[in-house]
């Protein structure tokens, strides 16, 4: 896998969506550098994984955390890391509709405060990823290898 | 209990080192407890506990490790814990090589740690979670389709300081590298029966001999991956001395290094063996411990602590 350090205008460019959008402060991933793969995917990493990554071929990294085209994409596996911190575009789920977000269905909404665009699906304290939430519908935005039946929630 | 028919040949041989054969073998047939580790790069302990307790779940605590669970509850794979990595399913034998160099990752975050057999990534998650995401964790394994479950595993429990390689460890370039270097090699997996009896469809001694060739490559390979006054630790799922005491021997007679003396509280251990096949191995190697399933009703498995020392 080719990696590089994302150029300074981009990291701007990651971190001012996600202020702008979830209200989530830059100072929360001041510790964490981007590196993105030529398709756009970008993951957070602590210093020694990127100076690793700057001299060595690898297979893999993690954590997924945007994936930058023309849109700025969060992935669900950030925004459960990060999204306690975010204080807008959250949409707490009741019990029946985690399951049914966790099993991998959309979510369909009567009322809404958030904006279209991409939202942090919550149930009490647990962030379980990303929707993207048009005309009252939330698309879910797991990855199919994520998705699972839960029976205690 | 299932019904199960032990080869003759493999009771001819653990008949020789086993303490209590009866016991060996019953416990050979009955299935694993469920058991799992709380990932505390996500969660909290306690709340965590908690709520596994509200939803009736009987957990018992392990005195050997803070963090590891049995439960009687068969679903514990359906819970929203899971789902969110706040918890790994994880056989207990397997968090033992990562806690033999627990206190020193603790201590000194900022070290480089090889796993040179990663997949699936039990145990360099947990060896993450000891680095509290800090440091390097370089996660090997050989083949590239166990790649993915590394991966997903990976980014479920929230790893930053870790990178998948897919390499031959026999052929790493690199030299004196690393400050922890893990070697769970691979192995004829008899320890793995209460919950793969298919293990014994391809058991064999001729197997265990190859894996044994390839073993001593390998642990004489992380050796030299070692940085001086690092640690490697070597570990197997299996039984066989060839692919344990044999390999240790291996390596002492070709590399200066020690063995360190393993404690888990409140775990029984068995001793390594100190001959087989009429050969008498260093003295080094009884520090060298045997988990057999029958002491803690568990899987089997084999750990050595191994220090490299001064040239």
């Amino acid at each position: 896998m080719k990696l590089r350090v994302i150029e300074k205008n981009e990291r701007k460019r990651i971190l001012d969506f996600l202020e702008e959008r979830f209200g989530l402060k830059r100072n929360i991933f001041s510790n964490l550098l981007f590196l993105s793969n030529p398709k756009g995917k970008v993951f957070a990493v602590n210093r020694n994984v990127a100076e690793f990554a700057k001299e060595n071929e690898i297979a893999c990294l993690s954590l997924p955390f945007v994936r930058m085209n023309v849109n700025i994409k969060p992935t669900s596996v950030m925004l459960q890391f990060f999204g306690n911190y975010a204080t807008k575009n959250v949409i707490d789920l009741e019990k029946k509709e985690a399951v049914e977000f966790i099993k991998g269905s959309d979510i369909f909404l009567s009322s809404s405060e958030c904006s279209d665009g991409y939202v942090i699906l919550k149930y009490q304290d647990f962030v379980l990823g990303c929707g993207l939430l048009k005309n009252g519908k939330i698309k879910n935005m797991l990855p199919k290898a994520k998705r699972m039946p839960v029976e205690f929630l | 209990m299932k019904e199960v028919v032990i080869p003759k040949k493999f009771r001819e041989r653990y008949n020789q080192i086993v303490d209590n054969k009866k016991s060996f073998y019953e416990f050979l047939s009955k299935p694993l407890p469920k058991t799992f580790r709380i990932n505390t790069l996500k969660a909290d302990k306690e709340k965590t506990l908690k709520r596994l307790e509200a939803h009736g779940f009987v957990l018992k605590s392990m005195p050997w490790f803070d963090l590891a669970f049995a439960t009687n509850e068969e679903r514990i794979g359906s819970t929203l814990e899971h789902f969110m990595g706040h918890i790994y399913i994880q056989e207990l034998v397997s968090m033992l090589p990562p806690l033999t160099i627990r206190e020193e990752l603790e201590e000194n975050k900022e070290v480089f740690v090889l796993d040179a057999c990663a997949a699936p990534g039990s145990k360099t998650t947990q060896l993450s979670a000891f680095m509290h995401n800090e440091g390097l964790i370089v996660a090997n394994d050989a083949k590239f389709e166990r790649l993915k479950i590394l991966k997903h595993n990976l980014e479920k429990l929230g790893c930053m300081n870790v990178v998948a390689i897919n390499k031959d460890v026999r052929f790493l370039k690199w030299c004196e590298t690393f400050d922890f270097i893990l070697l769970d090699a691979p192995c004829s997996s008899e320890g793995t029966l209460r919950k793969n009896w298919n293990v014994l469809t391809k058991w064999s001694e001729g197997l265990i001999n190859s894996l044994s060739y390839l073993q001593k490559q390998m642990i004489v390979k992380c050796f030299d991956l070692l940085k001086e006054e690092g640690a490697l630790i070597y570990s197997t799922c299996t039984f066989a001395p060839e692919e344990n005491e044999c390999v240790l021997q291996h390596l002492l007679e070709k590399r200066n290094c020690k063995l360190e003396t393993l404690k888990f509280k409140g775990l029984k251990i068995g001793n390594a063996i100190k001959e087989w096949k009429g050969v008498k191995f260093d003295s080094e190697i009884k520090k060298a411990v045997r988990i057999w399933p029958h002491h803690n009703d568990t899987g089997g498995f084999f750990i050595a602590k191994i220090r490299k020392v001064e040239k």
